[in-house]
């Protein structure tokens, strides 16, 4: 990460402290900055806590209703094909409602980029259970913890896309400044992707809810790489 | 001009290409399908964007964002498929995004059936969607008019920066017949003065979102809810046909306005003084053309491809029930001419009977 925060980020950013979202929206501003393609991008919200991206990053943004961001991006692709096209989406969005448009834009290869913050809950409506919370794990409407047999199974995007034919998908997170220097690759690497029209891209990040999870900063850093990693590895999966 | 020969949903695709419409998103459902069928290929000819989306969920997000980046963006459904575009329609209007919608109408409640309908008049005029909104509803009554207002419909939108839905129907959209197609109109989505276009580090970005996050919501109630004023006042529109001294004076728009026409030319044979008011505009609902009524009307009577009589209600408020109101509802049947004529004589001779059903 560098010493300073880029241009881009024109002010304070709104998340909890703690939150990763902000560490990985200082990332990709970083990036988008180094390659010199602010101008160039335009962004797509999902809505939830994401969104607030918005806020204190300079860049276009359209703002879908939750979870469209795979058809909105198809469009914008054809409409300004020459643009760099992302979402910072949430789970919830991109795995749950979302999933069909998610899943549709992959299978199709469209040259967009998603980047899906996971945080194995739906933050912004106060910590319910999405299809990424973990077996165990409690949350506002799974109170005696996950199960398979009365919830069903984790989602995992990387068993669900890993025979797809798409240009990159990649899975890191933010617990420290090594993985964050390999989560800022990775964000690169996917806008490369699009930029050279290999097609579709998806790098997810695990991202700390302390608020959501009931720890502290620290100890939600501790939960993703005791917890969250084993179950979920990290790594590139498509690079093509 | 050119004249063509084309059924009514090929006009109301082609008029949209002329009219500056360079991407399309649709799915496919009955009576509609042709829309998506032509603009599969003529997207391409004008070099415009066509995607056949994965649902009408996904078709009416990527007209918001095509919109959003400035094209002239047009998406088609009918039935349920139009119910499913609903909450994408309702960010359109919150967004202020002036994109395209056109329902080729088909009857029944749930999944239907694919004949022609206008029940679903409430959902068209009243909103739809969640929230305090009406889409500017235009409803053709012949191939050529689905041509020249989907050809309209974009220059309309932007005036506002709200929707324009055309509600058709199965029977308008089916039918062939000749038309004049207007020259096309040239657009360029870089002058668009809303739209996405990346912004360079050190300029003011925009943001393209729902109502609620960048701006005073009370400033952006005063700035809406003025727009939506002015709009009932400025673009009301109908057609009246022998309506000065008619006795009985049918209400009709789309498929049922062409019997009532027919109506009135047979009714004025046979002596009784019949008259036809068609909106052209459903919202904003011509109330002008009410207030303009002689006072010897003895009965207005709407004609609907209903149960309910959907149109009633706007016809009260549009006459503050300074005559009897009506309906004939024919539910998934186009009515007959004489059947029209027979009611108006019941109207005449004091037999009708104004029914509620709500």
């Amino acid at each position: 990460m560098a010493k300073s925060a880029p241009s881009i980020m024109k002010c304070e950013n709104m998340f909890c402290a703690g939150c990763g979202h902000s560490l990985f929206d200082r990332l990709l501003g970083e990036v988008l900055t180094e390659m010199d393609i602010v101008g160039e991008s335009i962004s797509c919200s999902d809505i939830g806590c994401n969104h607030m991206y918005q806020y204190s990053m300079a860049v276009d943004t359209v703002v879908p209703p939750h979870g469209k961001m795979g058809a909105a991006m198809a469009a914008m692709k054809k409409v300004r094909p020459d643009k760099y096209i992302f979402s910072i989406a949430g789970d919830g969005g991109a795995y749950a409602i979302g999933l069909g448009e998610t899943l549709s834009a992959a299978t199709r290869n469209d040259n967009v980029t998603f980047f899906v913050m996971n945080n194995t809950v739906y933050a912004m409506t106060g910590g319910q259970m999405a299809p990424t919370t973990m077996p165990g794990q409690y949350s506002s409407s799974s109170i005696k913890g996950r199960t398979a047999e009365e919830h069903g199974r984790t989602f995992d995007v990387v068993k669900l896309m890993q025979n797809l034919e798409i240009a990159y998908l990649a899975r890191c997170t933010v617990t420290n400044a090594a993985e964050m220097a390999k989560t800022k690759r990775c964000i690169k690497k996917a806008l490369e992707k699009q930029r050279d029209g290999k097609g579709f891209s998806l790098v997810e990040v695990l991202v700390p809810c302390p608020t959501n999870w009931g720890l502290t900063p620290p100890e939600a850093m501790r939960h993703i790489e005791n917890d969250l990693v084993p179950y979920l590895p990290l790594g590139e999966y498509i690079d093509r | 001009m050119e004249t063509m020969l084309l059924k009514g949903n090929e006009a109301l695709a082609e008029g949209a290409v002329r009219g500056g419409c360079r991407f399309y998103a649709g799915y496919p459902i009955t009576p509609q399908s042709e829309i998506l069928e032509y603009m599969s290929w003529r997207q391409n000819e004008v070099g415009g964007s066509f995607i056949q989306g994965e649902s009408e969920i996904a078709s009416v997000n990527m007209v918001f964002a095509a919109t959003a980046l400035g094209a002239r963006a047009l998406t088609s459904s009918s039935g349920p498929g139009f119910s499913l575009k609903q909450e994408g329609i309702a960010y359109w209007v919150s967004a202020g995004m002036p994109a395209v919608v056109a329902c080729v109408s088909r009857y029944g409640i749930g999944d239907g059936f694919i004949g022609p309908g206008q029940d679903n008049y409430w959902q068209a005029v009243k909103g739809g969607g969640n929230g305090d909104y009406h889409l500017l509803v235009l409803a053709p009554n012949s191939v050529q008019e689905n041509m020249d207002m989907a050809y309209e419909s974009f220059e309309l939108a932007e005036k506002y920066m709200h929707p324009v839905l055309i509600l058709s129907d199965a029977t308008i959209g089916q039918m062939l017949e000749p038309c004049t197609a207007p020259p096309m109109k040239e657009y360029d989505k870089d002058k668009a003065p809303w739209a996405l276009k990346g912004t360079p580090i050190g300029q003011k970005n925009k943001v393209i979102t729902d109502m609620t996050y960048n701006q005073d919501i009370d400033e952006w109630n005063r700035d809406y809810i003025r727009k939506m004023r002015l709009i009932m006042e400025t673009e009301q529109r109908w057609e009246e046909i022998s309506v000065p001294d008619a006795d009985v004076v049918f209400v009709a728009y789309g498929i049922s306005s062409r019997i009532a026409e027919g109506a009135v030319r047979l009714g004025r044979e046979r002596g009784l003084k019949l008259g036809l008011i068609r909106p052209i505009t459903l919202w904003p609902f011509p109330r002008k053309a009410f207030a303009r009524l002689s006072d010897s009307v003895k009965g207005l009577v709407t004609v609907e491809l209903n149960m309910m009589g959907q149109m009633r209600e706007d016809v009260i408020l549009a006459s503050h029930w300074r005559c009897p109101a009506y309906s004939v509802t024919t539910a998934q049947r186009i009515p007959e001419v004489e059947q029209l004529v027979c009611f108006a004589e019941s109207v005449l001779n004091g037999s009708a009977v104004e029914e509620e059903v709500f």
